[in-house]
C-alpha cells in the first residue's frame, strides 16, 4: 500500500482520520493542503499521513474538494485552450456552489479543517460563504444563526447604532 | 484518480447518513443525559463560534461590504473590536492646509502610489483648505477612490477660499461606495452617459453642494440602494422630485436649500423620517404611509399669502389627511416664524392638526 500507484500512474497519499477512516487520494489532490505537501516533501507520508484534529466526515468533504480541484485544475489533463479552460472554471464555480451549501455546522468543521490543513482556496470558499450567510441579516439573526450572546447593554447597543444610524436602516 | 473521486463519494454519502440520523444522537449518548435536542444544538453553535480563529473571524468580516460589516459592530464586543480593527487600518485621512505638511503635491503623489498599488481603503477623507489644489490634482484622487475601491468617502472643500470651483464627476468614483459626503463641492454634469450604477450606495449627504436638478436626479439614477439623503445648503437645485421608479429611500433630510420650490417624493412609501427645514414650500407632496417621524419647519419673512397658504393646505396637509387612515406619525412637528404672525393660520393648523389626531 505504501506507494500505491493510482490508475493513471500517480502516487496515491492516504490519509488518516481522527476516528480511524482511511481516505486514499491522487498526490496532486493532497498536496492542495500545505501541510500535507510539507509532509510529502519531507517524505513523511508513508505508510499514511494521520489528521488527528480532523473528523472523518468532514475529511470526506476535505477529499471530495481536493479531488475536484485536483482533476479540472488548469493543465491537469494538458489541454490548454480558453475554451476549455473557461467551461473549466464554471464546472469549478458549480461544484464550489454546490459543495459549501451546508448547514453552520458543517460550515465550521470544513472552515476549521481547511485552515488547519491549509487549503486557501477551501479557506476563501467557506469565508465567503460565512460572509454571505452575514451579509443582509439583522444583527439578532446573526445571533441566532451562530449562536452568539449579545454582551452589550441596551444603552450600549443603541449608541452604537445611533453612531452608525445610515448603515442600521431601522433593522 | 477514479478511486479518489469514489472515496469522496462514498464519503458524502457517509455524511449524509451521519446527518440523517442526527448528530444529536450521538452527542447524547457520549453526554449520558437524555436532554432536549435543541440547547444542545444551540450550545453547539455557540461553542463553535468561539473556536473559530481570530483571524478567521477577522477575514470573514473584513468581505462584508461595509453597511453589513458596520452592523456586526453590535453582534457582541469581541466581534465590535474587529470591524474597530479594521477600520483603523482601512482608513486614510488627509487635510490639506497652507505651507503645512502634506502639500497638495505630496497628497497627489500618495493616492498615485495608493491606486497603482491598488490599496484597499475603506474610509477616505480628504479636507482641503487651501487654493493650491486643482483641477488635476482633484482628478487624481478621483481616481484613487476608484482604484482603491473606497466604500466610505468625505470630501471637504468648504475652506478653500475663493477661487474656481472644483467639479466633481460623480460617475468616476469608486463602485463599492456605501457612503458619500461631500462639502462644498461643484457637481458636474459630465460622464454620465453609459454609467454603472453604485450598488451598495446607502447613504448621501450633501452639505454647500452646488448640484442642479438635473445632475440631482441622474444622480438619483445611479443610486438604486440609496437609503439617507441628507440635503444641506445646496444651491442651484430647484426640484426634489422621486419618482416610483427611484431610490426606497427610508429617511430625508432637506435643510436650507433655498433654491428648492417643489419637493415631491409621493411614490415614495418607504420613507420613515422627513425633515424639512427652510423657506415656505407651497408644494410639498409626501406619502405618510409609513412615516413615522415628521418635521416641517417654515421660515418665511414677511406674511404667507393666503392663496399661498391655501395652496400648501391642499398640496401638503391634504396629502397628509388623506392618508392619515393608517397613519403611523409618532413625531409630528409643524413650526414656521410666518405662523406666528398670522394668528388666523394658526388656528386653521391647529384644527387640521386636531382633524389628524395628532396633538
Amino acid at each position: 500500500m505504501a506507494a500505491a500507484e493510482g490508475s493513471d500512474g500517480g502516487k496515491m497519499i492516504v490519509l488518516i482520520s481522527a476516528d480511524g477512516q482511511r481516505f486514499e487520494l491522487p498526490e496532486a489532490a493532497a498536496k492542495l493542503s500545505q501541510i500535507v505537501l510539507y509532509m510529502i516533501e519531507d517524505g513523511c507520508c508513508y505508510p499514511s499521513i494521520p489528521l488527528p484534529k480532523v473528523d472523518g466526515v468532514i475529511l470526506a468533504k476535505i477529499v471530495e474538494y481536493c479531488n475536484k480541484h485536483a482533476a479540472l485544475s488548469s493543465g491537469a489533463d494538458g489541454s490548454s485552450d480558453a475554451a476549455s479552460e473557461r467551461s473549466k472554471e464554471r464546472e469549478l464555480k458549480i461544484f464550489d456552489a454546490e459543495f459549501i451549501d451546508v448547514d453552520v455546522t458543517t460550515l465550521f468543521d470544513v472552515m476549521m479543517a481547511a485552515n488547519y490543513l491549509n487549503i486557501k482556496g477551501l479557506l476563501d470558499l467557506a469565508c465567503q460563504r460565512t460572509a454571505d450567510l452575514i451579509k443582509g441579516k439583522s444583527p439578532e439573526q446573526i445571533r441566532q444563526t451562530f449562536g452568539i450572546k449579545n454582551d452589550f447593554t441596551p444603552e450600549e447597543e443603541a449608541a452604537i447604532r445611533k453612531e452608525n444610524a445610515w448603515a442600521f436602516d431601522n433593522i | 484518480m477514479a478511486r479518489g473521486a469514489e472515496g469522496g463519494n462514498g464519503g458524502r454519502a457517509a455524511e449524509a447518513l451521519e446527518s440523517d440520523r442526527g448528530s444529536g444522537v450521538k452527542r447524547r449518548r457520549t453526554d449520558g443525559e437524555d436532554g432536549e435536542g435543541e440547547p444542545e444544538e444551540e450550545d453547539n453553535k455557540e461553542d463553535l463560534i468561539s473556536l473559530l480563529p481570530d483571524d478567521m473571524l477577522r477575514e470573514i468580516v473584513s468581505r462584508l461590504p461595509l453597511r453589513y460589516g458596520i452592523r456586526t459592530q453590535v453582534v457582541c464586543k469581541e466581534w465590535r473590536n474587529y470591524w474597530k480593527e479594521r477600520r483603523q487600518k482601512m482608513s486614510r485621512e488627509y487635510e490639506i492646509l497652507p505651507r503645512v505638511h502634506p502639500s497638495a503635491t505630496a497628497l497627489v503623489e500618495e493616492m498615485e502610489d495608493l491606486a497603482r498599488q491598488r490599496r484597499l481603503i475603506e474610509y477616505l477623507s480628504v479636507v482641503i483648505h487651501t487654493t493650491t489644489v486643482h483641477i488635476d490634482h482633484f482628478r487624481v484622487i478621483l481616481n484613487c477612490t476608484a482604484a482603491c475601491a473606497v466604500e466610505n468617502l468625505h470630501i471637504d472643500l468648504s475652506n478653500r477660499g475663493p477661487t474656481r470651483p472644483l467639479r466633481l464627476h460623480i460617475p468616476l468614483l469608486s463602485r463599492n461606495l456605501a457612503r458619500l459626503s461631500l462639502c462644498a463641492t461643484t457637481m458636474s454634469n459630465l460622464y454620465f452617459k453609459d454609467a454603472r450604477p453604485f450598488p451598495e450606495l446607502a447613504a448621501i449627504y450633501l452639505h454647500s453642494v452646488a448640484v442642479d436638478t438635473k445632475v440631482f436626479d441622474r444622480i438619483l439614477a445611479l443610486c438604486p440602494s440609496l437609503r439617507v439623503l441628507d440635503l444641506r445648503k445646496c444651491s442651484w437645485l430647484d426640484a426634489i422630485a422621486i419618482t416610483s421608479k427611484g431610490p426606497n429611500l427610508t429617511s430625508l433630510t432637506i435643510a436650507d436649500c433655498d433654491g428648492v420650490t417643489r419637493v415631491d417624493v409621493l411614490p415614495v412609501s418607504s420613507l420613515r423620517s422627513i425633515r424639512y427645514s427652510g423657506r415656505f414650500l407651497p408644494s410639498f407632496k409626501l406619502s405618510s404611509a409609513s412615516c413615522t417621524n415628521l418635521y416641517l419647519s417654515y421660515q418665511y419673512s414677511g406674511l404667507i399669502l393666503p392663496k399661498l397658504f391655501d395652496k400648501w393646505l391642499e398640496n401638503t396637509v391634504w396629502y397628509l389627511y388623506n392618508e392619515t387612515i393608517a397613519i403611523n406619525i409618532t413625531n409630528f412637528t409643524i413650526c414656521s416664524n410666518a405662523l406666528r404672525v398670522c394668528f388666523f393660520l394658526l388656528d386653521i393648523i391647529v384644527s387640521v392638526l386636531l382633524c389628524l389626531d395628532i396633538i
